[in-house]
């Protein structure tokens, strides 16, 4: 840093010159100054013979620390040179004070601790971020089907008791099946395992599953021989095959009986996302219907008869035409009661089916291109620079602080020395 | 006590000349740089402190920085005698804060020892010298004995005291007035 220069006062330079004669030996100084230089030369205070050679001695041995215990404090470390300890052979009793200096030899570790600091303030920071949002996606999941499982097991357990009304929720359950086949059975007793007609009662049941695949119509061939196998039929089906927005819906008829398994079945063939299940009791609706049914017959019945005892044309004739409405109604009656048993001895399963991107696996052989590379170095490249940018944006404040705290403490230090030679111009 | 053999102004510049060509301390350098000035950097620490032990210690600790620091001097900032005069006097100043005050000077060279010169008038004379020193105030003392014992120009002194050259000579010519005063005062 350059001040600003103030001019010498000519007269001082002039004295200033002559003092530098003086010094310099110069004949043609001024005697005055010459004698005083040579007067304060005298009194200049000298070294001891033996400081001198035990100085000259360390000098010439490089200050080894092991003879200077430089890691000890100052007045031990200097003990050695005093000869006023050399003469007396005994340990100069240092000042007080003397003894709390903290070593030379530590002053550098204040900045070692600093920048161990900083890095490890850097590697938490890193830590931290990158931590923080690379399984945000997994403990999702799996706080998802913790929470999930427990849904599922009491609609289990309410399914199997019997009690009627629906009960719906998405589980994830039934995704064991499609990996193990160890935990297909215990899979399957999840699902309601309800008979039809559990305690004389008769249930309707429907289920809807979403599945995730790689591949639609390998999927929709799997559920299409699921529901054969299980004795049931598919009642509708939707197949998309495109590259983008592949996917199918199935509405699948199973008998009741075989809902479990053929539920066991249609999870393996991919990721199940979610499952919905609900049951209706139509036992109201199922003795209702059976009984107009039973009515009709007996109606008919009676009606037979009656035109075997008829002995008019008349009577015939309107025998006849009642007969005629009763097969109508009767055949009605009939067909809502099959409605209705139908509802009850088959359940209904809705299959939604949806694509997914293939991921492409790094095999061994050699399938890993110089793109691939070449994306796997921007993508370390990205990394890097993000660690990179976290640790300045971590250690600049610290480097700003460190250095205005180092000013701050030369500033102060300095301000001290010179307050310790104000002092020192105070009278004793 | 045998005085040293005060070499002349003129072999100390040539050393000193020499020493600063070096473009950094390396050991030799440093032992070079070491003999040349230990006998001034023990005068002027010992006119700061006051105080013949202590200023031994300072010496030996100044030496002992400058030794493990040496490869941190900057030519570009001043010479080396500068640079380590700026840490003997940092030492020497550590020393006096601690102490919190300016011990009396308990080991004064000639204090116990006859005079070189037989001159009475000589004697008299340096006593006076010596009284004139002693009163003088410790920045004043401290820029004599920069000038006087270890012959800094008032660049290097600017250097040591943090200060530039002109205010260092302005320093030097308010402490060479007062110490003539002192030794024209009557006693």
């Amino acid at each position: 840093m350059h001040r600003r220069e103030t001019p010498l006062d000519p007269a001082v330079a002039t004295e200033l010159e002559a003092l530098e004669a003086a010094l310099a030996g110069d004949p043609a100084a001024e005697r005055e100054l010459v004698a005083l230089v040579r007067d304060v030369r005298t009194e200049a205070p000298a070294m001891s013979p033996s400081f001198r050679a035990q100085l000259d001695e360390r000098v010439e041995s490089g200050f080894a620390r092991g003879g200077t215990a430089a890691s000890a404090g100052r007045s031990s470390r200097l003990r050695g040179l005093l000869p006023g300890a050399a003469r007396s052979g005994a340990p100069r009793e240092p000042s007080p004070g003397r003894s709390r200096r903290t070593p030379l030899g530590s002053r550098p570790l204040i900045p070692a601790l600093g920048v161990a600091g900083c890095l490890l303030a850097g590697i938490v920071a890193v830590v931290l971020a990158t931590g923080g949002s690379s399984d945000d996606s997994g403990s999702h999941a799996s706080s998802v089907a913790a929470t999930q499982a427990a849904p599922a097991e009491r609609q289990s357990s309410g399914a199997g008791a019997g009690d009627a009304g629906s009960s719906s929720g998405p589980s994830t359950d039934l995704a064991a099946p499609s990996t193990k086949s160890g935990s297909t059975a215990q899979a399957a007793p999840s699902t309601p395992a309800a008979p039809p007609t559990n305690g004389g009662r008769h249930v309707e049941r429907s289920t809807r599953l979403e599945l995730t695949t790689t591949d639609v119509q390998r999927t929709a061939d799997g559920i299409v021989r699921a529901t054969q196998a299980a004795g049931g039929y598919v009642q509708l089906s939707q197949v998309r095959t495109a590259d983008r927005n592949a996917g199918a819906t199935f509405v699948l008829r199973i008998p009741t009986a075989k809902l479990d398994d053929a539920l066991a079945s249609l999870s393996k063939l991919g990721h199940v996302r979610a499952m919905e299940q609900s049951a209706n009791d139509i036992t109201g609706a199922y003795d209702s219907a059976q009984s107009r049914l039973a009515d009709a017959r007996a109606e008919r019945r009676g009606l037979l008869r009656a035109l075997g005892k008829a002995t008019t044309a008349q009577e015939i004739t309107s025998l006849k035409a009642r007969i005629a409405d009763n097969r109508s109604a009767l055949n009605r009656l009939q067909s809502e009661f099959n409605a209705v048993r139908r509802r009850a001895n088959y359940a209904t399963i809705q299959v939604d089916v949806t694509g997914r991107a293939r991921t492409q696996p790094v095999t061994p052989g050699g399938s890993w291109s110089p793109g691939d590379a070449a994306h796997d170095a921007l993508r370390v490249l990205e990394v890097a620079a993000g660690v990179a940018l976290i640790g300045l944006a971590v250690l600049i404040p610290l480097a700003i602080l460190g250095t205005a705290g180092g000013l701050a403490a030369g500033a102060l230090r300095r301000r001290r020395r010179e307050s310790a030679l104000n002092a020192a111009a105070e009278p004793i | 006590m045998n005085l040293p053999l005060r070499r002349s102004s003129s072999v100390e510049q040539t050393l000193t000349m020499a020493i600063d060509q070096q473009p950094a301390p390396a050991a030799a350098s440093f032992e070079a740089l070491y003999r040349a000035s230990a006998e001034a950097v023990f005068a002027y620490v010992a006119s700061l402190l006051r105080d013949r032990s202590a200023a031994e210690e300072v010496t030996a600790a100044a030496f002992e920085r400058a030794f493990r620091k040496r490869r941190s001097f900057d030519p570009r900032r001043g010479t080396q005698r500068a640079w380590l005069f700026g840490i003997a006097r940092n030492a020497a100043l550590d020393e006096l804060r601690r102490r919190k005050r300016a011990a009396a000077l308990t080991d004064e060279p000639l204090a116990d020892e006859p005079a070189a010169d037989s001159e009475a008038e000589a004697a008299e004379r340096r006593a006076t010298v010596r009284a004139a020193l002693a009163g003088l105030d410790p920045r004043d003392r401290e820029l004599i004995a920069l000038k006087f014992h270890a012959g800094l120009g008032n660049a290097e002194i600017g250097a040591v005291l943090g200060v530039s050259a002109n205010n260092a000579g302005t320093r030097v010519h308010r402490a060479l007035t007062r110490l003539r005063e002192a030794c024209h005062a009557p006693s």
